[in-house]
């Protein structure tokens, strides 16, 4: 039946017509017999559903047809108003002990699926349809509306009563109705409707039809005579009242149970938790009325406009300002809308614990109260039908018609008056010329003092209509019209009344017939005029509750029905603005339950609006978390999470982040926490106070987490612990002999040693099953480490955040295997993350050597990192045993507490050879960090000197390349292969005396045989000085040192950096390895020096003579130059000077000399050798030389 | 706290730009701490907003959508270019034509950092003598 329904009916059922009951003290213990505290619960599931169709009749007498028609029952003593902020407190407990069952999560538009939209909105968050159950349900007479005020008195007494009569003058006095007294808006003129309750088994059917006589003749034709069982239905067996027979058969037919069962587990639920409430509020502020006992909960405190200031005005609670200031201060700060309280989070959780020991969560109450109870225990089939029979009857026979009448009455006293153009000007009339009479008429606006729980602070006295007045008396029609469900007549009579309300300044009036306005627009069956117009009017009445009344719950109610009906009405768009308004500062549970329903409902418009949701959800979770509602708070900040998972809106992930680290950590996820603080540590975007804030919080959290759950934290590695950043594909391996920063253009190195392996196997220097080891080797390209010569690793650390951080114990995590093969297995980071610390044995004789089975490690005692800081940090290994280490990570400790393993896996090129590979990005195995250990080898350590920094262009320079062979082992066949072959040239060891220009004074002509054939100049051998008494091959035995000249020649202009790339073997053969490379770069710079230009034209005398002509510029701008030589190299060609007289030193010097800046001329005479020579191969020239000596 | 946010959003949903820029008038006005509590708040309300810019663009024409949404009294003005990447501005002061005008000028100078070969669309903008440009244009209109 329930599930027909459509929101609408819902509503109207919400605002049906009350009827109060009064019932004598033999009939509720009727009632209570069959487990019913009063008769108001028993009539109430009757109420609920009235059968069939009731048609009651509008001001013109036309039937409306009402299906699902409805009635409230409501006890006589408890018409008045709930505490607005026990209910709250009670939605609070509601909410608390509704936990998600599952949830959708959303992540692009995509995911809003059908799945997701066929999921009401009511079934995904039921902590909302208790809430709003709640608001609409705990309600109670008020001044601005008569929806709450009875429309009829049911009085009922039991057929055992000795004195009907009187009794039912006691319950009810028909002059002075109780619940009128201090309301005079209250009308006292409602429908009586008598009721007779009997139970054959207590009294006699005689008794009871002649009570029941009685009454009818005296009380008039409202009488009803209700027959039900109050007893076992054996009679005589049973006792009265007892409860403890126990018998099957006694248990309460499961339908008829089922009719109390639920409403009444939960009236009484929420009853014990509202008295709870008073008394809790009782006992901390000793004030019932003001309840400023939960003014430290943060509903009821904040720094909106509309809530009670701490300054309470001294007229209504003076006494409890004491008690509520010191603890209202806490929360009142935080007014800035998701705004990270700064106050650190040991403090915050001592407040936290301390509040919810206030809220005890409803777990399972509603359940087992329902099991124990019977309800309707001896209730039979026939009385449940009586009891329906009834309730028609009442609703039909007396109250409709009641209701009909007073209707019709009003229209035409009251309202018809005042409708149409002449009532306007009456009324405007009246309110201009009547104003003397006014005060002292009753039918105008009256002040009463004001009482209740809900009154708000600095009010003592309310503005009021008398129910006499012509205006209450509007709205009450309007009310019943609304009631019968005569939308358009009760809109134009709102409408009506609206005005004077208006002019009167009566806001609270004026503001219920706003909402009305607009909720009977809504309700009508007719397509809107315009959304905007109902907006307006939503927005008006939630603005003058909230302002002009300050009245938050009134404002809450009208938004909540405004949203049921926007919803049934499928106007997704309008939603938001609705909820938002009224998610002020007052109450933080309300604010978060809106913004999460107006999320959702962003989800639901025609294109969904994924990020607007996101923004709600963690605005949701930010109000859960203010409102204590933890588990609620993570899970909207875990729905946000998903949204912004892709890391760009760093700033919004990494408060996310935060804030479920806090929310985990509350709820005592301890790990979750970590995790998530995990997360924000290394964002760099955020401010260096926020920074030093996540790392402490961080350090805090993981302090409590390893305690709670016994790890060591300095042994256990966190794994997503992202600081400081380490770019794992810039870690590199060296030997101790490599040149450091030498570690850019890996690729062009790799091709240079690429090339040296083939031209040295091509050589011959490297041959049988060298061979193959060697194209393995260069294959594999692993770092090569003989036995005890000590690796470096080269790490990069950087520290993205703006504070200072620590680092501690900084050791590499390697893996020692006996096998000389490559490692090939995939590495899984996340697996390897959680290596514990590595422990070894300090080594003798040195301060951060640890040694290990197979190798020694340098450890890092502690390393401060600055803010921004990138440093790059070196871990030696020496190695102990042949095999391979891995070089699998780095174990540290952040800031003293936290250890981190970061597990290092290098990518490496990336392949390109199958039609898959260049689809798709793939990469190879990366073997830089995967260290070979050999036997002992030779190796190769260099030094230049002389170099200097800068040369002229064509300047030869000689240097000296030391050759030092630091390994175990002799040294040999070392080869060169240099990047500017034009620029080097390497000679002999003996020739290290050599003159750079060869000649000196001696002028005679000179004759060399050069092969001339084509040959690749950038890779040379290396001269080594040949050892005693063995064969001819030269080594450089361990230990020693060679010297080697080395010209270096200004070729060509600009600067220029060297590369040489050295490859040596062992002078014994090894099974691993067949040679080894060493890498040097060397930067020199050269300048410009002379500019030469030269000619030729034939000698007019002779043949075979040709004149040349040279012309010599210093580019220099300071130094002058002297040429001193001038050399001739040419099979069939010498050279003779003509215009420089040669035994003149004048002349010489005078020709030969350029200045800065200055220009030289000089002819030369180009002869024919005399001697024709065949040309043979190879080629011999003739080397002339002309030597100007100028001293 | 009168300051914008200024942010250029790329045609995937990433911030690309980010920037704070305070009126040189006011900026003494301005408690730098309180600035910074809102940083995220900022992210949250120009990334929401960009459900409504993606309504807005197809109803019009123009490139500079005015302001499109709002959040209690801050308001987003936004302004898409013909590749999709959204300029979005977070302020509190209406003046639409001054937004127009650093709008446009902000366009001329992200087309130049468009016409970088080197520049991969949509990906993070770092160069400092853009974010010198637009503080220049920003002065002079906000």
């Amino acid at each position: 039946m329930e599930g027909v329904l459509t929101p609408r009916d819902e509503l109207a059922r919400s605002l049906s017509p009350l009827v109060a009951v009064a019932a004598s003290q033999d009939a509720e213990e009727l009632c209570q017999s069959n487990h019913i505290p009063s008769f108001a619960d028993f009539m109430k599931p009757f109420g609920d559903h009235i059968e069939g169709r009731v048609s009651p009749r509008d001001w013109q007498g036309i039937p409306i047809a009402i299906d699902n028609f409805n009635v409230r029952f409501r006890p006589l003593e408890k018409l008045g108003e709930p505490n607005h902020l026990a209910v709250m407190s009670v939605v609070d407990d509601y909410v608390r002990s509704r936990h998600p069952q599952h949830y959708h999560e959303i992540k692009s538009q995509a995911d809003v699926n059908d799945t997701y939209l066929d999921t009401s909105l009511d079934k995904s968050m039921p902590w909302y349809v208790d809430f709003r159950r709640m608001m609409l349900s705990l309600r109670g007479m008020t001044e601005h509306e008569t929806f709450d005020h009875p429309v009829a008195i049911m009085i009922v007494i039991s057929s055992t009563n000795p004195d009907p009569m009187g009794t039912i003058n006691q319950l009810y006095n028909p002059n002075i109705p109780s619940f009128t007294v201090d309301r005079p808006y209250v009308d006292p003129n409602i429908l009586r409707y008598y009721v007779l309750l009997h139970d054959p088994h207590r009294a006699s059917e005689t008794q009871a039809q002649e009570t029941y006589q009685k009454m009818r003749k005296t009380l008039g034709l409202h009488c009803h005579l209700l027959r039900i069982n109050s007893k076992a239905r054996p009679p005589e067996t049973a006792h009265l009242l007892d409860d403890d027979v126990p018998s099957a058969e006694l248990d309460a037919e499961p339908a008829i149970r089922a009719l109390w069962q639920q409403q009444l587990a939960e009236s009484y639920t929420i009853e014990s938790r509202m008295q709870s409430y008073a008394v809790g509020a009782t006992r901390t502020s000793g004030n019932p009325t003001t309840a400023s006992g939960i003014s430290n909960h943060s509903s009821s405190s904040g720094g909106g406009g509309h809530t009670r200031s701490s300054s309470v005005s001294s007229t209504t609670s003076s006494h409890s300002t004491s008690v509520a200031t010191p603890l209202s201060t806490t929360t009142t700060s935080t007014t800035a809308p998701l705004a990270l309280g700064n106050t650190s989070l040991e403090s915050e959780q001592k407040q936290q614990e301390e509040l919810q020991q206030k809220h005890e969560p409803i777990v399972d109450e509603t359940e087992s109260a329902a099991i124990t109870t019977q309800y309707g225990r001896y209730m039979t089939e026939e009385d449940v039908t009586a009891c329906r029979g009834m309730t028609r009857e009442f609703v039909i026979q007396s109250m409709i018609p009641f209701m009909e009448r007073n209707i019709q009455h009003w229209n035409e006293q009251v309202a018809s008056a005042r409708r149409g153009l002449t009532g306007r000007l009456f009324g405007a009339s009246r309110r201009l010329f009547g104003s003397t009479t006014r005060t002292q008429s009753t039918h105008s606006l009256q002040t009463i003092p004001a009482t209740g729980p809900n009154v708000p602070a600095g009010v003592n006295q309310v503005t009021i209509y008398p129910y006499s007045a012509p205006e209450a008396q509007m709205r009450k029609l309007a009310d019943y019209a609304f009631m019968i469900r005569d939308f358009k007549f009760a809109h134009t009579i709102y409408d009506t009344v609206r005005r004077d309300y208006a002019t009167d300044k009566a806001y609270k009036y004026h503001a219920g017939t706003q909402e009305m306005i607009g909720i009977c627009l809504l309700m009508m069956n007719q397509p809107l005029r315009s959304k905007t117009d109902v907006d307006r009017n939503f927005e008006l009445a939630v603005q003058q509750y909230l302002g002009r009344c300050r009245s938050p719950f009134q404002a809450t109610r009208t938004t909540i029905m405004y949203y049921e009906l926007l919803k049934a009405h499928r106007m997704w768009k309008e939603v938001p603005t609705a909820l938002v308004r009224m998610t002020g500062e007052d109450s933080d549970l309300r604010s978060a339950l809106f913004l999460e329903q107006a999320a959702h409902c962003f989800l639901r418009t025609p294109k969904p609006m994924v990020r607007k949701y996101a923004f709600h959800v963690v605005m949701a979770a930010h109000r859960y978390g203010k409102a204590l509602q933890r588990e609620h708070a993570l899970r909207c900040y875990q729905l946000a999470s998903l949204i912004f998972e892709d890391h760009t809106w760093s700033i919004a992930q990494s408060h996310i982040q935060f804030a479920l680290g806090r929310q985990s950590f509350h709820l005592g996820q301890l790990e979750e926490a970590v995790s998530y603080f995990a997360n924000v540590l290394a964002d760099s975007k955020q401010t260096p106070q926020q920074q030093a804030a996540h790392v402490r919080e961080f350090m805090f959290i993981y302090r409590q987490y390893t305690n709670m759950s016994g790890i060591d934290p300095l042994e256990e590695s966190l794994p997503n612990l992202g600081l400081p950043v380490i770019n794992d594909q810039q870690v590199s391996v060296s030997l101790s002999n490599a040149q450091i920063n030498n570690t850019d253009n890996q690729e062009e190195w790799a091709s240079m040693e690429r090339e040296l392996l083939e031209q040295n196997i091509a050589k011959g220097f490297i041959f049988g099953s060298k061979k193959t080891l060697a194209l393995q080797q260069q294959h594999d390209n692993r770092v090569v480490c003989a036995i005890g010569e000590p690796t470096v690793v080269h790490i990069e650390v950087s520290n993205p955040l703006q504070i200072a951080i620590q680092l501690n114990n900084i050791i590499l995590g390697c893996e020692y295997r006996e096998s000389m093969k490559p490692f090939k297995e995939k590495r899984d980071a996340e697996a390897e993350a959680y290596d514990t610390m590595v422990h070894g044995t300090l080594t003798e004789g040195s301060d951060d050597m640890y040694s290990f089975d197979q190798y020694e490690l340098q450890q890092l005692n502690e390393i401060t990192l600055d803010p921004k800081e990138k440093r790059l940090i070196n871990l030696a290994i020496i190695p102990r045993k042949e095999g391979s280490i891995l070089v699998k990570g780095v174990h540290y400790t952040l800031n003293g507490l936290v250890h981190r393993f970061h597990p290092i896996i290098k990518k490496g090129k990336r392949l390109n050879d199958t039609p898959e590979h260049k689809r798709s990005v793939v990469y190879g195995l990366d073997h830089t960090l995967d260290i070979l250990v050999t036997s002992p080898m030779p190796l190769l350590d260099l030094q230049f000197h002389n170099v200097p920094e800068t040369i002229l262009s064509g300047e030869v320079v000689q240097t000296v390349l030391e050759i030092n062979n630091k390994g175990n082992k002799g040294l040999t066949s070392l080869r060169l292969k240099s990047s500017h072959p034009s620029f080097i040239c390497i000679g002999n060891p003996e020739e290290m005396d050599k003159q750079i220009y060869a000649g000196g004074n001696d002028t005679k002509q000179e004759q060399f045989t050069l092969d001339n054939k084509l040959y690749d100049p950038s890779v040379v051998s290396v001269p080594l000085p040949k050892k005693e008494g063995g064969n001819d091959i030269g080594v450089v035995n361990s230990g020693q040192t060679t010297l080697v000249p080395l010209w270096i020649r200004g070729d060509r202009i600009g600067k220029h950096s060297f590369k040489f790339l050295f490859s040596y073997q062992s002078e014994e053969d090894d099974a691993a390895i067949a040679h080894r490379t060493m890498r040097y770069t060397l930067n020199v710079q050269v300048l410009p020096s002379l500019k030469i230009n030269a000619f030729t034209r034939p000698s007019a005398a002779t043949i075979n003579e040709y004149i040349l002509g040279i012309e010599i510029e210093n580019l220099q701008t300071v130094a002058g130059f002297q040429l001193t030589q001038l050399n001739a190299a040419s099979p069939t060609w010498s050279i003779v000077p003509l215009s420089i007289q040669m035994e003149s030193k004048q002349d010489i010097e005078a020709k030969t000399s350029v200045p800065p800046r200055q220009t030289t001329f000089a002819y030369y005479k180009i002869s024919k050798l005399l001697e024709e020579k065949e040309l043979t191969k190879p080629i011999e020239l003739n080397i002339t030389k002309l030597v100007f000596v100028s001293h | 706290m009168s300051i914008y946010y200024f942010a250029i959003v790329g045609a995937t949903d990433n911030p690309i730009y980010e920037t704070d820029i305070i009126p040189s008038s006011r900026s003494s006005l301005i408690d730098n701490s309180r600035r910074d509590d809102h940083k995220h708040l900022n992210q949250f309300i120009v990334h929401a907003a960009l459900d409504v810019v993606e309504e807005v663009q197809w109803g019009t024409q123009a490139m500079y959508l005015k302001s499109v949404d709002r959040f209690n009294e801050q308001y987003v003005s936004a302004f898409v270019t013909a590749n999709n990447v959204k300029f979005m501005l977070l302020h509190d002061q209406k003046s639409e034509d001054s937004i127009k005008n650093f709008f446009n000028d902000v366009y001329e100078v992200y087309i130049k950092v468009l016409m970088n070969p080197f520049y991969e669309k949509n990906a993070p903008i770092t160069n400092p003598q853009f974010d010198n440009r637009v503080k220049l244009v920003a002065r002079r209109f906000l």
